[in-house]
Parts: C-alpha cells; sequence; structure tokens
C-alpha cells in the first residue's frame, strides 16, 4: 500500500475535520483549537496513523477523545432551537449522534470510537433523540443510517 | 414535530460554519517539532533520574513534565479513590493508570495528576471553600488539589451544579473496581490498563500490553464487558443481529459477522471479549482463538450479586 504523507492527509481531510469538530464542539474556536491539538499529535506518531491503513477513522477517532476529555467550559449554544438543545447534551451522547447522524457510523463502528458496546451506543442516541424531541424510527438501528 | 431530517439539515448548515483550516497544519508542524524536542530532553533528563535515584519509589521522570513536584499516588489502573455520598449514583466512572474520571447528571469530574491546565492560573481565581478545604473556580473549572498532589476538576453545568457535585465527591484509599468473573488465562504480557462502569450496570476492563501500555482505552487489544441480564435490548440483539457459536464453558455464546467480539449468555451476565475491529496495529489486535481462549477461561459469577465478585485486574 502506498505510503501516504501527512500534508497529503491533513490537505485533504482537514475539512472533514474540522466540520466534525464543529458539529461536536458548537464552537469555532473550540473546534480549531481541538483539530490544532490532534494534527500535532497525529503528525508526532503518524507512521503508527498510517499503519492503521484508516488515517481518517483513527484521527477522526483522537479528534473524539480531545473533545470528550476537553475540559475548557462549553460555551452557551448559539442558534436555534434544535441546536440549542444539541448544546445541552452530554459529550457522550452529542458525539454519539453527530457520529451517527452526521458521520454515518454503524453503532458497532461508535462503540469503537467511543469505547463502549453497542447497546450502549443505541441507549446514548435513544436519550439523546429523545432531548432533542426527535421520535426513533422503529426497526434495527442500520435501517435509519443516512 | 422534529424529525431526522431536521437534525441532518441541522448537521449540514452548522457543518457549514465550521472554520478554515488557514494555518492550521503550519501550526501544528511546529508544535510536533517542539514536542519532539521536549520528548527527547525528557528522556534524558529521565535516563538521568534513574541513575541519580537509587532504591526507586520516586516517580522522577513523571515529575518532569511540570515544575511543581508531583506524588503519585500507589493506585493501579483498577483501582479507584473517587466515590459519591450515599444516595448519589454517578452515570459513568471510569479508571485508567494516570487519571480517574466520574460523570454525574451534566457535570463530569476528573482526577489526574496532571490536570491538562495551568493550575497557577486555577489557584489565582475565585476562592471557595468546599468541604472545609480550599477550591478555586475559574468559571470553567472548579478545582483543587488532593493531599496525595493529584487535582480534581470539576468541569460542565453551571456554577451551581458544579459546586453541588464537588460537595458530594469523596475521596478514599485506593478500592479495586470489582468485576464479576475471574480471568483464568490472558496473553503473556498483558495487564488491566482501565475500567469503565456504567450507571446500567455495564463494567468493561481493558487490557494491554505490559511492555506496550497505550494512553487510549480505546485502542488496548483486549476488552471484557459484562452487563447484566435480562436485558431487553440484548433479548432483541441476539435473534436480529448475531449468530449463535460453539457454547462457552457451556453458556450459549455468539457472534455478529464482521464484528470482532464473541459474547457469552450466562443466566445473569451477557460478557462480551472483544478486540479492535480497525485502525490497529498488530499489536493492538488479538485472533478470534485468543479471543475464545480468555472466553474460555474466565469463571463468570453472578451479575446481579456483587458478594460474589472479585477484583478487575
Amino acid at each position: 500500500m502506498r505510503q501516504m504523507r501527512f500534508e497529503e492527509f491533513a490537505a485533504a481531510r482537514l475539512p472533514a475535520l474540522l466540520r466534525y469538530a464543529m458539529l461536536l464542539t458548537g464552537d469555532h474556536d473550540q473546534a480549531r483549537d481541538i483539530v490544532r491539538e490532534v494534527l500535532t499529535r497525529a503528525l508526532v506518531k503518524w507512521e503508527r496513523i498510517q499503519r492503521s491503513g484508516e488515517p481518517y477513522a483513527y484521527v477522526r477517532r483522537m479528534v473524539t477523545g480531545e473533545y470528550l476529555s476537553w475540559r475548557r467550559h462549553k460555551k452557551p449554544a448559539a442558534g436555534d432551537g434544535l441546536w440549542k438543545l444539541l448544546g445541552d447534551l452530554p459529550k457522550r451522547q452529542r458525539a454519539a449522534l453527530v457520529l451517527r447522524f452526521y458521520e454515518g457510523l454503524s453503532d458497532q463502528e461508535i462503540g469503537e470510537v467511543l469505547g463502549c458496546r453497542t447497546s450502549t451506543v443505541r441507549g446514548y442516541v435513544s436519550r439523546a433523540l429523545t432531548e432533542l424531541g426527535i421520535e426513533f424510527p422503529a426497526g434495527a438501528p442500520e435501517e435509519v443510517l443516512p | 414535530m422534529t424529525t431526522l431530517d431536521d437534525l441532518h439539515h441541522m448537521f449540514d448548515a452548522y457543518a457549514d460554519q465550521a472554520p478554515d483550516g488557514h494555518g492550521l497544519i503550519e501550526q501544528a508542524r511546529e508544535a510536533a517539532a517542539r514536542r519532539r524536542v521536549r520528548r527527547r530532553w525528557q528522556s534524558w533528563i529521565a535516563a538521568l533520574a534513574v541513575v541519580a535515584v537509587t532504591g526507586g519509589g520516586i516517580a522522577v521522570a513523571a515529575g518532569l513534565r511540570h515544575h511543581d513536584p508531583v506524588v503519585v499516588p500507589p493506585r493501579a489502573a483498577t483501582q479507584t479513590t473517587i466515590t459519591m455520598a450515599d444516595g448519589f449514583t454517578p452515570v459513568y466512572q471510569s479508571s485508567e493508570r494516570d487519571s480517574q474520571r466520574l460523570q454525574w447528571g451534566v457535570v463530569s469530574v476528573t482526577v489526574a495528576a496532571r490536570p491538562g491546565y495551568d493550575t497557577k492560573t486555577l489557584t489565582a481565581s475565585e476562592k471557595l471553600t468546599i468541604n472545609g478545604h480550599d477550591a478555586w473556580y475559574t468559571g470553567a473549572v472548579l478545582g483543587w488539589q488532593l493531599p496525595g498532589g493529584e487535582w480534581v476538576s470539576v468541569n460542565a453545568g453551571n456554577r451551581a451544579d458544579k459546586i453541588a457535585v464537588a460537595e458530594q465527591l469523596r475521596f478514599t484509599t485506593p478500592r479495586d473496581v470489582l468485576v464479576p468473573y475471574r480471568v483464568g488465562w490472558l496473553p503473556p504480557q498483558m495487564v488491566a490498563a482501565s475500567t469503565t462502569t456504567e450507571q446500567s450496570g455495564t463494567i468493561g476492563v481493558t487490557w494491554s500490553w505490559a511492555t506496550r501500555p497505550t494512553d487510549n482505552p480505546g485502542e488496548d487489544p483486549v476488552r471484557i464487558e459484562t452487563e447484566p441480564l435480562p436485558d431487553r435490548i440484548w433479548s432483541q440483539q441476539k435473534t436480529d443481529l448475531y449468530r449463535s457459536v460453539k457454547p462457552v464453558g457451556g453458556h450459549p455464546a455468539y457472534v455478529r459477522d464482521g464484528t470482532p467480539e464473541l459474547l457469552v449468555e450466562t443466566p445473569t451476565c451477557l460478557v462480551t471479549v472483544g478486540t479492535r475491529r480497525w485502525g490497529g496495529t498488530p499489536d493492538q489486535m488479538v485472533d478470534e482463538a485468543t479471543l475464545r481462549r480468555i472466553a474460555e477461561n474466565l469463571t463468570v459469577a453472578d451479575c446481579t450479586n456483587r458478594a460474589t465478585w472479585s477484583p478487575a485486574g
């Protein structure tokens, strides 16, 4: 497999990482800070990340981990009602929701990102949707993947 | 009524407002270069410290990243020193080598020797008294230092939430996280690296190579999770998503094709023995035969009776 240089990866994937971080944090500055920190760490261990074969998935997981351990205070969410409600969710629920309905990951994949079981992921998503006032469609989770 | 379509549209709309990445790669490159240099110095200084300190027991190298000396408490990765007053049950609690976390409501609490922020800034902020000791509130974090040197950081929620949760925290000598099984076999050189305990009763333990500890439990090569049965979601998933395989220890066992997990169903427990599916280097994963051997050598107790449980790790 051809080795991808960090610069190639970053050029191709930086916008996607920033969009993802924006949805996690709800804040421009925090999204930039998180992505900058993750890129720094990714550079230091780029060889290992490359070996994973899925560098985007790896770095996205680093962004998620950074967001979950981010100790900076969440700024009050601005925007419409749904966005504000999203801002009030616990971090793991919000991350599960973004991974599920924006990144399009399966429950299994989300479980691997968040380090929990699929049933726990379903619990996060279910509780988050309830908080947002969205009725969860019947059926297996994969059936409602975007 | 709000629908999933509304959620998708909202995500798309706000993702479009993401910041641009101008200058980020360059900044990351500069920071990475500084970090590499710093690591080199740290490893040199740590090596000198090892030579200088005989008799062991003093975590000199661990204290080098910051100016303040830190006494690392004698806590194993599978032990906790933090709990809440009677009547308060954390929704989530975790322990790793270097930190512990706990969540109650929207408020999260971290206990770590390295709090991840400048403690001088913290101690220059508003001073409060929590349960008789000094604490400081920056607006983002309510924090204080424990006698052993670790810092407690209370995050998220409003000021009243943080103070209320802080007042209910209790600190103890290291206590083992208990799990409803005993491990009979693991690949040689594997050690327990982290635990998670959820209010739902799910308890997870990850295991890493002793010589190659990871910074992230998600990167550990073996994960054992238990949850109490009966469980409605499992009852449904079992038939919808999983297929039966050869029993383990006389108990029904299941796998989901394409996933690196073996699930064993005892009368009171669902035990999952798993490894990473993607994103791992070969040493961060174990094969299916290894997962089965680990599962076959577990002695599973009663998930509903803590008196039958054993220390994790």
